[in-house]
This record gives structure tokens, sequence and C-alpha cells, in this order.
């Protein structure tokens, strides 16, 4: 994408005067990474709004606030009790780029390779945008799809998200598969429990890379709900059910193995988050 | 100790330079980023190159309008088939003539792969030249493309290079109309009957991939004409000499009108022993009298770049239940892309330099090197041998496993020693016979040991001892490579003295990043008793420096090094008869020592400086100076033992290297840091070559994953420990005993994780790289 | 193309540049002579333009030249220049982990953003601080050892 012209923005209602003034051409800019990716026949306006305070991570009562500005190098960095998302920071491209990149950027702009996207949709909790209007969001709606999520972010500024912490007898699981710490993901899975009694009383699973856009599992997920929680469960889990997506086979791949792949990485992170949970599986 | 080992010790224990870790003379400018590398050194007003490269895998240019292009903002000058000459030539730099076909032109009529040239634009600035191309209007004839072995060989394929005036300039098999590019071989002993009279046999086809070097510098050259009009040329090349010869070829001017300035190189590790960019820069500076920079992007790069050849191996072995080896076949194709530079020779590597390491009285060996319309394939460290290695020493674990015994002893029972010859060293040159040799130094018993006990291989478990999802395994492999090609090869170096004491050391010899002008500067030191820090390197520079080769065929340290060694030796002659002038003494009663000239009897001495000061003020006066050449008449190997313990996920195919230990016989290592180095960073290329590095191709022949992004080369993060283990030998024929270190590393991983791969899982792969699909496919189907 | 002005500081000294919008912070330097910033692959990946932005290791070729204004940045030329290297540069040539030198200016600004924020990193959090900076000479067991050893030595504290 080429930029032809820039401003700067140090304030939420700044910023979104400019995106109404400047209209289709404009771009927000944070960390700047996704113009690589992102192709645009016209060239843009860049808003930049790394001035703009949104930025840092705190935690209040049970819920983790993560401005929108903040880089994945602090999110790895942030430590606090019920904190998971360091997990999948740490497994975000390269230091540099874990600098610069923010989690406003990569959650905003979705990619299939985009890691945060599918770690929030197991985790739930809110968006808080400001623009046309200024609104929250559930995660499970804003992520319903892509048309949704364009939709919901269009014209808008994303000024930070809310996630509830990971309480003791919860459990949150993360796998990404690359050839190289670096490289693009080929699978990524997240998952989401809550043990009971040692019962799974919720669950949430999702995808992506495989995929254009990540999805949440909902039957597996409910497969999951009221079993016992046993990592044996994982072998009866009936990953038939992934037959209904189109998957598309990343890093030359087949479409058999990226099938099979999918589903030891689903079951890998559900494991974790079981562990976590309750400390079993043990294979 | 052993005898041989008490000699070694006590000739190195004389050694005050050599065999020191001494800093790499040009470290700390190149850490402060001074201004060193070819794209840091390009003129303000230069124009900027921009390459129209060939969207189609195969096809013939039917129209090219660039009148268009030629009008718009910036453009100086374009340049393609139409306004250039039309000279057949050899882009690989090797020896002269070479054993390759002339199959290249400046810019043809023809394309004959996605990336190759079409036309080129010399704008004020790269995006004036950028958008200059989308204007050039392009009509191309398609043609039917050949991206496979049996394709490229079956009856009424396509022809590649169908153009009548490609030709090679030695008489060695070529057959275009075949897209055959060139045929070795060599038949020892009777196969057959080895064959035949062996307990068992083996006949097993292996197969490996397009692969690049990822020198983090690129392709980059400029040049400019001086003001008596010759043109200049700045590139990163390792071979300046063979550039200079074959742009003044390509352009139809005389050799003389061409200086080729080699600065510090980001790498190169064959990639860039061929000129690659040198003739278009020199063609824009002469059309447009401006300095003209060409520097690839990274998908350029990859795509037009060049790499390492695949090639489909068929292995075939007669063995005994005693464990003899009773017969080897290789039969060898290697796909050498649209251009066959480097074909020929790659695949007589593939058995030149794999072949005489064990003992065997019937070998056949059989290579063809064939035309596709995929990337160019070139030199790239390990040149074939890695290829080949993958083959064999896969094979010998095989065939250890079938007489029940350890592939460690068996290697031992069977592989080359001291004061053996082979065959092949004869019988496989490059274009022409090799040359006869009788093995040197060899420790590589040694490097098995002491290899075997850091990995712990006293420890290792059969398969069947393994259970679980992560199973670990540990495999070993051995190699040779070469020192120098035999015969063919020259290195030169000159050396003058300066009235301080300090010398100029001018070689042209390529120092790529490899350490090679400090490691030649220790040599000088060392041979006149002084210190590196007295030497001001300057390497290399047509125009400056002695000839040389090139940096290639693990070359500098033992050819163009003893060029050094010889030079500085009769400046010595020069400095101690000055000194005896001084001291009144004979020649026979001084020698050289701490940058002195001394009596024996230790009755008087002078110093370096004051020497240097009388010969050129004082009494007779002169220049304190030599130049010196030398060829080789051997290509004595290193020899490497490698051992790798590996982790496999059963339920992925996903293998993490956990340790890696490299014992490596590289004779003296006359800077242990850097012959350390040289092996790590082989060792760490050949892991990723086995395991993530990958050409993919879209259906019309494009590289699909043309990115450092999605190539997959290693981090520090994904690097396992890695312990190079320098064992001492001393090759008689070399600079103070030495021998090459920096290709043979890399030969090791791809077989020594294959070997690991099957003691943890009992598994077995044969096509490479074992990407995790691909082992999982082989342990669940 | 318009052209804006922008300033930011450079190695401590506040400077101006005039720059087009599309411009790459990497571009921007190398034209204004601060070619110790090399470029490899213009994609983010390699870490060959690494400089130091705010205290942080970026690539400058990712990085657009108007994301530099008002911030602070470090290039090699502002680390260890003349005879007094720093002690990152001095740990990489004594253990032999310069080769082809390329990626050395990116891999000391890594180390030095990193060394700068922990003088003792662990071995493993050395990995992962310096994923970022690729190199194909070393296999990277120099420079990480160069790195262990600061990092055990204290000299940077």
């Amino acid at each position: 994408m080429k930029i032809k012209d820039f401003v700067f923005a140090s304030r939420v209602s700044e910023a979104c005067s400019l995106i109404r003034e400047i209209g289709d051409s404009s771009y927000l800019i944070a960390g700047g990474t996704s113009t690589f990716f992102v192709s645009s026949k016209n060239s843009k306006v860049a808003i930049d709004i790394n001035r703009i305070p949104i930025k840092g991570i705190s935690k209040n009562n049970d819920i983790f606030k993560i401005g929108a500005g903040t880089t994945i190098n602090d999110i790895l960095k942030y430590k606090a009790s019920g904190w998971v998302l360091d997990r999948v920071a740490l497994r975000h491209v390269n230091q540099q780029v874990r600098n610069i990149s923010t989690i406003g950027g990569n959650i905003a702009r979705v990619f299939y390779w985009s890691d945060f996207p599918v770690a929030l949709r197991v985790l739930e909790g809110t968006i808080k945008l400001s623009g046309i209007s200024s609104k929250t969001v559930k995660i499970s709606e804003a992520f319903h799809n892509s048309t949704v999520h364009k939709d919901v972010f269009k014209g808008s500024l994303l000024e930070y998200i809310e996630i509830p912490e990971i309480k003791k007898g919860m459990g949150f699981g993360y796998t990404k598969e690359s050839r190289t710490s670096e490289a693009f993901s080929a699978a990524t899975a997240a998952a989401f429990v809550k043990v009971d009694d040692g019962i799974i009383s919720d669950a949430r699973v999702a995808i992506g890379a495989v995929l254009p856009f990540p999805v949440r599992l909902f039957d597996i997920e409910e497969e999951l709900k009221g079993t016992k929680a046993e990592s044996l469960i994982i072998r009866d889990l009936n990953f038939d059910r992934l037959n209904k997506y189109s998957l598309l086979p990343r890093e030359g791949m087949s479409m058999d193995y990226c099938k099979h792949l999918l589903r030891v990485k689903i079951s890998d992170a559900i494991c974790d988050a079981l562990k976590e949970a309750m400390g079993g599986c043990n294979d | 100790m052993s005898t041989t080992n008490k000699q070694l010790s006590n000739k190195m224990s004389k050694m005050k330079v050599v065999n020191k870790s001494v800093n790499k003379i040009d470290a700390l400018a190149l850490s402060q980023g001074k201004h060193l590398f070819t794209g840091d050194l390009t003129p303000a007003n230069a124009l900027y190159i921009k390459m129209l490269w060939s969207p189609h895998a195969h096809a013939r240019i039917k129209s090219i309008d660039i009148s268009t292009a030629g009008k718009m903002a910036g453009v100086k000058c374009i340049l393609y088939y139409g306004n250039v000459p039309r000279i057949a030539h050899c882009t690989a730099g090797q020896g002269y003539p070479e054993p390759s076909p002339y199959d290249t032109f400046m810019f043809d009529k023809k394309v004959r792969f996605v990336g190759d040239r079409v036309a080129a634009v010399a704008a004020e600035t790269s995006e004036q030249a950028e958008d200059a191309l989308k204007s050039i209007h392009v009509e191309y004839e398609i043609l039917e493309p050949v991206f496979a072995y049996d394709e490229a060989l079956r009856e009424g394929a396509p022809v590649i290079h169908d153009e009548d005036d490609a030709f090679v300039p030695i008489p060695i098999p070529y057959e275009p109309k075949k897209n055959i590019v060139a045929k070795v071989g060599m038949n020892a002993g009777d196969f057959e009957k080895g064959m035949r009279e062996s307990d068992y046999t083996f006949d097993q086809v292996f197969e490996t991939s397009y692969a690049q070097h990822c020198s983090m510098e690129g392709y980059i050259s400029w040049a400019q004409l001086d003001p008596y009009g010759r043109i200049i040329i700045t590139t990163s090349t390792q071979v300046p000499f063979h550039t200079r010869r074959i742009v003044a070829r390509t352009l139809g001017i005389p050799v003389q009108k061409i200086r080729v300035i080699k600065p510090r190189i980001g790498g190169g590790f064959g990639g860039k022993q061929e000129m690659m960019l040198e003739d278009v820069v020199a063609m824009a500076a002469m059309k447009t009298g401006r300095p003209v920079l060409w520097a690839l992007t990274r998908a350029e790069v990859f795509r037009s770049g060049r790499t390492r050849h695949p090639m489909r191996i068929r292995i075939r072995y007669g063995l005994k239940k005693n464990g003899d080896i009773s017969a080897v076949g290789l039969d060898v194709i290697n796909n050498t892309g649209a251009y066959g530079g480097h074909g020929l020779t790659v695949m007589s590597c593939a058995g030149s330099k794999t072949l005489p390491l064990y003992h065997v009285e019937n070998i056949h060996f059989d290579a063809k090197s064939i035309y596709t319309n995929l990337p160019v394939c070139g030199a790239y460290r390990g040149f074939g041998a890695t290829q080949a290695y993958f083959a064999m020493e896969s094979m010998i674990d095989i065939m250890s496993e079938k007489i029940g015994m350890d592939p460690l002893k068996f290697r031992k029972r069977n592989h080359i020693s001291s004061g053996e010859s082979h065959p092949a060293f004869e019988a496989l040159g490059e274009g022409k016979p090799g040359a006869p040799m009788t093995i040197g130094s060899c420790e590589l018993d040694e490097c098995i040991d002491r290899g075997a006990r850091e990995i712990g291989w006293d420890g290792r478990t059969p398969h069947t001892a393994k259970t679980g999802r992560y199973r670990r395994g540990i495999g070993m492999s051995i190699h040779m490579q070469g020192s120098s090609i035999p015969e063919i090869d020259m290195g030169a170096a000159s050396i003058k003295m300066n009235e301080d004491g300090s010398f100029n050391l001018l070689m042209g010899a390529t120092d790529l990043g490899t350490g090679s002008d400090t490691v030649l500067a220790q040599i000088a030191a060392e041979e006149l008793a002084t210190t590196v820090d007295k030497f001001i390197v300057y390497s290399s520079d047509t125009d400056m420096t002695p000839f040389d080769t090139g940096a290639y065929a693990s070359s500098t340290t033992y050819l163009s090094g003893e060029a050094v060694r010889k030079t500085a030796s009769k400046v010595k002659e020069q400095i101690i008869k000055v000194g005896a002038a001084m001291l009144n003494k004979k020649v026979e009663e001084l020698d050289v020592f701490d940058a002195h000239v001394v009596a024996l009897d230790g009755s008087c001495k002078v110093s370096y400086g004051d020497i240097a000061n009388y010969a050129l003020y004082e009494n007779n006066q002169f220049q304190i100076a030599a130049i010196d050449s030398h060829i080789t008449h051997k290509s004595p190997p290193p020899f490497a033992a490698h051992f790798v313990e590996i982790e496999v996920d059963m339920e992925t195919g996903k293998i993490r290297v956990l340790k890696y230990v490299a014992a490596v016989d590289c004779g003296t290592a006359i800077n242990p840091q850097l012959a350390e180095g040289q092996t790590e960073g082989a060792v760490l290329n050949g892991i990723s070559y086995a395991l993530t590095e990958e050409y993919r191709f879209d259906r019309t022949g494009k590289m699909s994953n043309a990115s450092l992004a999605s190539y997959n080369i290693y981090s520090m993060r994904d690097k396992p420990e890695i312990k190079a283990i320098i064992v001492p030998s001393y090759e008689e024929t070399g600079p103070f005993g030495a021998k090459s270190v920096s290709e043979i590393s890399i030969n090791g991983a791809m077989p020594a994780i294959a070997n690991a791969l099957y003691n943890a899982t009992g598994v077995r792969i044969y096509k490479a790289p074992f990407t995790q699909e691909r082992v999982w496919q082989a342990l669940h189907l | 193309m318009i052209k804006k002005k922008i300033s930011f500081t450079l190695n401590g000294e506040l400077k101006e540049f005039e720059i087009n919008p599309n411009e790459r912070l990497l571009t921007l330097l190398r034209r204004n002579g601060y070619k110790g910033t090399k470029y490899g692959c213009l994609e983010g990946t390699c870490g060959t333009c690494t400089v130091i932005m705010d205290g942080k290791a970026v690539d400058s070729c990712i990085v657009f030249a108007f994301q530099a204004d008002e911030r602070v940045i470090e290039t090699i030329e502002g680390v260890g220049a003349g005879n007094e290297p720093h002690e990152i540069q001095k740990a990489l040539i004594d253990e032999g982990a310069v080769q082809c030198g390329y990626c050395t200016p990116g891999m000391v600004l890594s180390a030095k953003a990193m060394f700068d924020e922990n003088p003792t990193p662990s071995e493993d959090y050395i990995k992962v601080q310096m994923d970022g900076n690729f190199c194909r000479c070393t296999g990277y067991e120099k420079i990480w050892s160069a790195m262990k050893k600061l990092s055990v030595s204290h000299k940077l504290r």
C-alpha cells in the first residue's frame, strides 16, 4: 500500500474527526506492519495514532483492560495472575515486530495468520470503539465473521480490549504450528475450559491460520461441556465436524495433513487448557 | 598420544600467530556499521536499474515495445535484446575455458524461467525505473514448459535451448536438443561383478530439492566510467577476476577496459560465484555515462538468483557379511534449471567428493545434468557432495543395520585413511580428468571418537526401545570435501614492506565474510615472524591485486594461503639480506624473530623498521617486495564426523534438533575460532536445509514463497546447541599444515538427521527436506 | 509527491528531515548518510536494518519515516563509534561472532536494546530477544555465547 500523506492524532476525538474528514482514503497506523499486507489501488492518508494514550495494561477486579496501542512486546512482558496473553505474544513473529505491532492492529485488521483474534475468541470479553458512535461490543459478536468484523471496525478507532482473568478452575491453551519461530502459522488453535468438580462446565475452542478468518468450534465446545475433565476425552472428540469448513492448507501442506495437523493442534490446546484448569492430561 | 600427534604438537608449539584465534581484522569496522559494502559506496548521482522479469517459464518474445517507457520521467536508458550485443557466455565463475555451455546472453528473444531477464530500465530513481517497467509492452509466444527430470528427458520434449549459437568451449558432451547439459561418469573394478559377489545388495533412490544461500546481503553491483573511459565495477562477488573476464566477453570489450572491485561482502556461500548483475550495470554505465546501481530485492534474489541443484540419486551397494563393501553404484541426475553454468561441475563433485570416503573396489558412477524451465542452479557450499552424502550416509546406516553392526564401527572399519588413494580422484575432474592423490593427513577416527563422546553415542538405544509421542534419536554421518581444485585453481599475492616495518598484503583471494583476509595475514605474519596488526590487507581488486580464481571450492586457506606464505618467504629472504648488510653478518648466521633480524648466536639484531628504512633511504635502495603464485597438485580432503540428537513428535512429524556435534579435521586451523565459526554456520545452514527450507513452485513454475518470511531459515531462537570440535592434523602440502574447513560441515545434517529419525522411530526418509508433513507421512502411511 | 518535514532525536541530536510520506525510515537514514543501517529483505524479517526507537529494537524497513517524528532513534553510528567500541561490539569481536558482518550492526542494536533494559538476561531470554536478527554465517553460536558472557560479566550493569 502506498501512503500519500500523513497526519498525527494525539487524542481519540481527534483521530475520530480525522477519520470522518479524510474519509475512505484514511488509514489508521499504529505499528504500521499491516501496510505490507493490505493491497489498495489508491494511495492512502495515514493517521498516525501512536501518540494517543491508549497504551498499557491494567487490571480492575477480574478484568484486564488492554489499550489498543499496547505493543505485543508489552503484552509479553506484562505479569499478573490470570494473565495468559503473554503466551500468544511469545509466539508472535520476532522481537522487532513485537516491539512495534500493537494488539489493536492485530485484531482490527485480521489476516489469516493473525494470532490474537484466535486467542480472544476463546477468552471472550469486550472491545471498546470510538468513532461515529462510541460502542462496546462483545468479542463474540465483533468476531462473528469477517463481514461483521469489518462493519464493526469501519470508520472506528479501537480504544481498548477487556478480557476476564483466568481464575482457579479455568484453563487456557494456545498452540501455533510454524516451521520456524518467526514463520507464518500453519495452524493455530486456542481453547478455554472451566472445570467444576471434575466436570467441564464451560468450553470454548477456536482455530485460525487454515481459514481466512478465525472460527469458534461451537459443536466441539458443546461436546466438551458436561464431560469429565480428562485428557482421554480428547481422543473421543468428533473431529469430522471440521469437514464443514473449507480449509486452506498453508505453507505447502496437503489438505489431508492440514486436517490432521489441525486436529492435533486443537487437541493440544484443549489438553493444555485442561492441564491448567486441573493439572490433568498426561500423554 | 600417537607419533603423528606428537610431531604435530611439536610443529604447532612453534607457531606464534598461526593456530591462534586472533580477532578478525575487519570485525571492529564491521560491527560499527562502517561504509564497507557495495551498497554503502554507491555515488549519490547513480541511476537505478530495475529489471522486467519474465512472467513465463518458457516463451519466445514476439515483440517488445519500449517507446512509451523510454520517454517516461527520469528514464535514461532501456536495455533489451534489440540494443545490446548478442554474445553467448557462461555466467558461472570457474576455471577457463569453463566445462560449461555458453548458453546465456545478456538479453535474449527467449525466456526460459519465471524470473529470466526481459528488459532493464535505468532511471534517476528506482520508483521511476519501476514505473517505466509497467509501460514496456511485451508480446510472448508461450511455449510448453519443462519442470521435471522425466519431462525434460522424454522423447520429443520441448527444447529449452534451441538457439544455434550456444556451445561448449571445451570438448565435453553437450546435447541441448535433448535438454542434456552434461554427462560424467567413471567405472573402476567391475561393478556388476561386485554386486553379484556380495551377500546383500541395496538399491534406493534419494531426492533433494531447491535451496538458496540467503546471504544477508543480496546481489548488488554498481558501475561507473572513470575519466579515461574505463568501466569500474564495484560488486558483491566471490569471483572478481572471473567476473572481469566474463563481463569483457559479454560486452565485447577488452579485459583491459574493466576494473572489478570487491569491497566487503555480506556473505556468499557459492551464490556469488557467478557474474550476476555486472554486465547490465556496465552496459548501462557505458550507454549513459552515469554511475549505475542495481540491487535485487529479496524476492528477486530468490527467483532470479542462484540456487542449490535438486538431485535425484539412485544408490546401489553390494555388501559382504563381514562388513566389506563390495560395490557401489551412484546414478545422479541434477536439474540445473534454465542455464547450465555449474551443471557439470556440481554433479561431478557429487561423485568425486563422496565416493573416495569408503574402501570399495568396484565402482560405477554415472551422472547427467539437465535443463528445466526452473530457476538457475549454481554453486552452493558443499557443491553436489551435500546432496550425495544424504544418499550415501543414509545407506551406510542401512547397511550396518543389515549385518547387525554399530554404524559407528562400520564407518571406522571402512573409511579411507592416510596413505591410501582412490580411483575417483584421478577419474573425476572438472571437464577433464582429475588429479591422482594419496591421502595425507586424516584424523577421521579421532573425529568420530570425540564426536561420539560428546553426543553420548554409547547411551544410544534402538528405536524398538522407544515409546510415547515424543521420541528421541541419535544419528551420525561422516564426510570429506576437498581443498581447492588441483591443476586448475591459482592464487597469487604480493607483499611490500613499508618503513615502519608494516607490510601491504595484496591478494586476489576474495574474503566474502569468511575471515580469509585475517587468516591469510596470519600466514604471512607467521612466515615473517611479525604480528597480524603489521599488515595492511587489501583484497580483491583486479587493477591492484594479483590474480586469484576466487573464493570457492574450499580453496582460499589452502591454495591462496600457500601463495601468501611463498610470497612472505621471498620477502623474508630480502629482509634477511638487508639485515645481513646492516649487521655485517652472513645470511646463514641470521634468522627472523619478533619483527627483527637476529643473529643465531644472539649477538646482535636489527628491527624491521630499521631494515625498511635502510632499504628505502640509505644504501643500495630498493623496495623490499615480492609476488608469488601457487597452484596445487592435490586437493587434500578435510574430514568430519557429525552427530545429532533429535526429538520427533510422532503426532505431527515435527523434528526438533536438540544437540549437534561436528568434529572436523581441517589440518592446522590457522584461526581456530574462525574455523569453529565456519563449522557452526555450515551446520545450522545444513539443519534448516534438511528440515525447513524449501522452494515451492506454483503451476506456472513461479516460486510461490519468495521471501525470507516464508522460505524458513533459522533464527537464534530456532538453533540447537551446536558443538564444533576442531581435531588437529597436519597436511604437509598446505600452509603450516592447513587444509580447508568452509564447505564440509554443511554435508552432515541431512543424513545425520535422517539416521537419527530412524533411530527414534524406525522409519526412513528418502526425500528432503524433511518437512513435518513428509515425516508424518513416512511415520503413518 | 508532497514532501514534509519531520524531526527526531538521532543519536542524541535533534535533527530535521524532509521526507516523502511513503518513505521508510531505512531509506531516510541511508540517503542521509547513516549507511550503517543495512538492508536485507525490506519486509521486516531479517533484522539487518534494526535501529532503536524509543528504547526498542525495530526494523527500520517496516517503519515509515513519519513514524519516527518526535521519537528518539539510535543507529549504529551512535554506538561505540571510533576506537571506543561498545561492550557488545567488543564481546562480539572477541568471541569471533563477526563473519561477513552484514547482520552485525543490527545484531548490536538488538543486543543493546536488550541489555539496556535487562543487563543480565538469561540464555533463553537472549534467544527470544534476538530472534529478529538473521545471520547466515555463524549459526548464531558465537553471537549467543558473546551475549551469555556479557550477561554474566555484569559489564553492562
